[in-house]
């Protein structure tokens, strides 16, 4: 099973959707989660991670469903003793995803912190608008 | 080692398999022959258990369902995946012990004569290289049951020799086969038991032994034209045929071969030639279908 499931999660890794999926999760904590606006409110970091969480959870398992849903994998499935095995190697790739995308989540509050900084900082220019910092 | 009680497959409005009975021997390799549409793929995935049947039941005669590997018609593969690492994969899933997976899966290519191939995506691998690689992949873990579709397609003569050779050599190891083809003489040289299944409904089961030996015939050349003595050896037997200098002997007048020849030289005629022939596949398969 755990084949089945290293399968998954490398091929939607490796391709476009699994890319989108992750630059989403990138966005969705550069818009929703700006450190500018100091440590979010518990309710509110709840309400975004849930939203969030069950929205890519729900679009990966989608993804890996109908990828293990092509003929291609009749070769595959007819060697397990159980079809319940491939269901459950499904299920368990669509949770490993979202996961990893929550992983990236402090990477992207760190590179947030890091702009911001850059933004307030006395060598840099704050007119990012402009496209590049500029050293005054 | 697996009993099919009469099954039904409908796919409305047509039905697909019709109350088909069959018992699939261990050890056997079975011929599943049969025009486009008349079920036979259908068969084989609901043996593998891809579709349910509407009526009737599958089950394994001993008491665990056998494991199986399947090559089904279509060369569908994950096409960014290397031959090796595609392979592994398969080995691993049929519980091959992790040990042993390298090993396995290099006899498996050596086997398909694909060695050179092991690190190449299959994206770039010809159809041919696909076929065998499908075939690689059938082997792995040596399953009780193999299901072949149609596997000479798209190979050079080389490669239909390798699978010939293939499937002889898994026969010869115990592995149960069910191989179907619209390839009539290569089912003739490599099954041990021939099916022909057209509109869903099995029309012809035999051995194939007792296959070819069902209609014997013989042909008698003359070195002359026998019309003088027609009468006379068709009196012998109803199914003789006479035919300018050719005698066919077909069914039971097989039997009665010495007195033609009898009636042939006595009447002052030379024999040129004559011949025993078996009933061939196409001759079968053209009359069931028929």
């Amino acid at each position: 099973m755990f084949t089945l499931v290293g399968y998954f999660v490398r091929h939607l890794f490796f391709s476009l959707p699994g890319a989108l999926y992750a630059l989403l999760g990138l966005v969705f904590w550069t818009l929703f989660f700006d450190p500018r606006l100091g440590p979010p409110e518990i309710g509110y970091y709840i309400l975004m991670n849930g939203t969030f969480g069950v929205l890519v959870s729900f679009l990966v398992t989608l993804t890996i469903a109908g990828y293990a849903n092509r003929a291609m994998h009749y070769p595959l499935l007819v060697r397990l003793h159980s079809r319940v095995e491939y269901l459950t190697a499904v299920l368990i790739g669509a949770l490993a995803l979202p996961l990893y995308i929550r992983s990236l989540w402090p990477s992207c509050q760190r590179f947030n912190t890091l702009t911001s900084n850059l933004r307030s900082s006395r060598p840099f220019s704050t007119h990012w608008s402009s496209g590049f910092p500029l050293i005054s | 080692m697996i009993a099919i009680n009469h099954v039904t497959k409908q796919f409305y409005p047509c039905v697909a398999v019709n109350d088909v009975s069959l018992n699939i021997s261990r050890g056997e390799v079975l011929g599943l022959l049969g025009p486009n549409g008349a079920g036979k793929t259908t068969l084989l995935k609901l043996i593998a258990g891809f579709l349910h049947p509407d009526g009737g039941r599958i089950e394994p005669v001993a008491l665990d369902m056998p494991t199986m590997g399947l090559k089904p018609e279509h060369l569908l593969f994950p096409v960014n995946l290397r031959v090796a690492h595609y392979l592994k994969m398969i080995a691993r899933l049929s519980n091959v012990d992790g040990a042993r997976v390298d090993q396995v899966v290099a006899d498996g290519l050596k086997r398909v004569e694909l060695e050179g191939a092991a690190g190449k995506r299959i994206q770039s691998c010809s159809k041919g290289m696909r076929q065998r690689l499908a075939l690689a992949q059938v082997i792995l873990g040596k399953p009780d049951l193999v299901l072949i579709d149609e596997p000479f397609n798209g190979l050079d003569p080389e490669g239909q020799a390798c699978v010939r050779r293939l499937i002889q050599e898994l026969h010869e190891e115990g592995c149960t086969i069910l191989l179907s083809s619209h390839r009539l003489y290569e089912i003739t040289r490599v099954c041990s038991r021939l099916v022909i299944i057209d509109r869903g409904k099995i029309r012809y089961e035999n051995s194939m032994a007792g296959a070819m030996e069902t209609r014997p015939w013989v042909t008698v050349q003359a070195t002359q034209d026998l019309a003088p003595i027609r009468s006379q050896l068709e009196a012998l037997h109803p199914a003789i045929q006479v035919d300018g200098p050719i005698i066919t002997l077909s069914e039971n007048a097989v039997d009665v071969r010495r007195q033609v020849l009898l009636v042939v030289l006595e009447a002052g005629f030379d024999v040129s030639h004559v011949e025993q022939k078996q009933a061939t596949v196409e001759e079968i398969y053209a009359e069931v279908i028929r």
